[in-house]
């Protein structure tokens, strides 16, 4: 069966929409995240809503739907834990990591009967995202873009310089909280990519090789999400070629490139 | 006498059970280039954020412009350390010195033309005209100080704080930073915190030594024994202007 065929299936080409919507929120947070240094932070809020995961099949609903509030809720805690009381950070991102997972593992034991699709919230499966959660993807990829465009010069003082833009009367614990709320959104909408456990790589690898070729932000950001849709459709075809698990193969197409990358720039001379 | 635009009357500041100033007072005259030196972990930071409404005191009273602090905000240029900012973030020169304009500017609106020929003013005046498109990790560390000199002048303050612009400066450099801060104190009032105790005295009207509490220095020079004192290693001396 060769490229064009395929295509014709409609798994097919929602995997195709799904590595497409999945990539423009990825790159646009992503690039936050690797310019803030906050990726061990991305990383906690994403394991912790694996509780989200069992709680949704627990009731018996979409677990994305259980996913959200519960990724949101992380987000919140993990950030209001470690700016607002004496909790170091890493300790706040590691408990909640932890707490997270916890809760997920207790709900899916406690949920009646056969778990379906559970490997695939954790470890991706872009293959069988469904119509409904395309459509879902889209929502939070929409709401993700129109909060970033509302506030950009905020974000953007608040990653480069937050005590400046403190002092200019920058609402800077409101617009943190707001961007920690955006990372957990933006694992919603990565989970069926690569899911749960390799979001982080997702998050940080684009916008880090982006970096090297960006003058400002802006740049990174659509760069960024350019080597996303790059590594998640790559990643799709040679995991159909191999066949292998596709969310391993996304993750180790983007972190050989990495390597590469880094590599060469520091070869060249100009890291 | 000029009017009192900074005035703090016995402030004390402690943060987590250490005490970091203490019944502290000090008055800022218009026009004047207040100098304050002293060592490391003596206070000067908290003080720069005090005046900046970002700490609150313990105990004392905070005046600026002869009100609260955090509605004086607007009215302040703060320059903060050079040292602390990540050299491969991604910003040009245009769009850090757009960022001075944040405050005048409600949140979900962009820069508008006005802005942006206020920066190009700013970055005029600081002699880094036509540099807007470079990228704030290829530049020099005088050029970056100077870059966050302009970005404070884009809110068009009144009064402007420098936390150490000439730490890690080579001397040339250091000199025209002076010279810039020279012909600002015409048209705004400058506190800045320095170690940079050998020149400073050239340059500001009066000079302070912090370390938790406050030594004033209005028409005398500072004594050997105590900046060593203060500092716990030898200094030089300060000389304030028109101390002879």
């Amino acid at each position: 069966m060769d490229m064009i065929e395929i295509f014709r299936y409609e798994f097919m080409q929602n995997a195709v929409f799904a590595a497409l919507l999945a990539s423009l929120a990825c790159g646009i947070i992503g690039s936050y995240v690797v310019v803030r240094k906050i990726g061990f932070i991305s990383g906690g809020i994403a394991h912790s809503a694996f509780g989200g995961i069992g709680i949704g099949y627990y009731l018996g609903i979409n677990p994305l739907f259980g996913l959200i509030p519960f990724s949101l809720f992380s987000a919140l805690g993990i950030g209001l834990l470690s700016k607002k009381t004496k909790v170091a950070e890493d300790t706040a991102i590691g408990a909640f990591w932890a707490a997270g997972m916890a809760v997920g593992v207790l709900f899916i034991g406690l949920s009646p009967g056969y778990v379906p699709n559970l490997f695939s919230y954790l470890f991706g499966s872009i293959l069988t995202v469904p119509r409904s959660d395309l459509l879902m993807i889209a929502g939070l990829d929409l709401f993700i873009v129109l909060v970033v465009f509302a506030c950009y010069k905020e974000f953007l003082a608040i990653s480069f310089d937050e005590e400046y833009a403190e002092a200019s009367g920058v609402p800077t614990m409101l617009l943190y909280l707001l961007q920690l709320c955006l990372i957990a959104l933006t694992v919603v909408v990565l989970v069926r990519v690569v899911g749960i456990v390799m979001v982080i790589a997702l998050l940080t690898i684009p916008p880090a090789i982006a970096r090297y070729f960006s003058r400002n932000l802006l740049v990174m950001m659509v760069l960024s999400s350019l080597f996303c849709v790059l590594f998640t459709l790559s990643g799709l075809w040679l995991s159909y070629i191999f066949d292998v698990a596709s969310g391993a193969m996304i993750i180790l197409t983007a972190s050989v490139t990495f390597m590469i990358v880094a590599a060469g720039k520091r070869l060249s001379g100009n890291n | 006498m000029n009017r009192e635009i900074v005035t703090l009357n016995n402030v004390s500041v402690s943060i987590g059970g250490t005490k970091i100033l203490e019944k502290l007072s000090l008055k800022v005259f218009e026009r004047e280039f207040f100098g304050i030196v002293g060592p490391n972990g003596g206070g000067k930071t908290t003080l720069l954020r005090v005046i900046l409404g970002l700490q609150k005191p313990t105990a004392g009273k905070v005046k600026i412009f002869g009100q609260d602090p955090a509605v004086s905000r607007k009215r302040i240029g703060y320059v903060p350390q050079r040292l602390f900012f990540d050299r491969d973030f991604p910003i040009t020169v245009g769009e850090t010195v757009l960022m001075g304009r944040i405050s005048s500017r409600g949140l979900f609106r962009s820069y508008g033309n006005e802005d942006k020929a206020t920066a190009k003013h700013a970055l005029e005046t600081v002699g880094m005209a036509g540099l807007e498109k470079r990228q704030v990790g290829g530049l020099s560390g005088g050029e970056l100080q100077r870059l966050l000199i302009a970005r404070a002048l884009v809110g068009q303050p009144e009064l402007l704080l420098l936390d150490e612009p000439t730490a890690s400066i080579d001397p040339g450099m250091k000199t025209s930073i002076y010279d810039l801060l020279d012909s600002l104190v015409k048209s705004m009032t400058i506190i800045m915190v320095t170690h940079d105790t050998g020149t400073v005295s050239q340059h500001v009207s009066r000079v302070a030594c912090l370390n938790c509490g406050l030594g004033m220095h209005e028409h005398g020079s500072i004594t050997e024994e105590e900046l060593s004192n203060m500092y716990h290693y030898p200094v030089d001396i300060v000389k304030h202007k028109g101390a002879g």
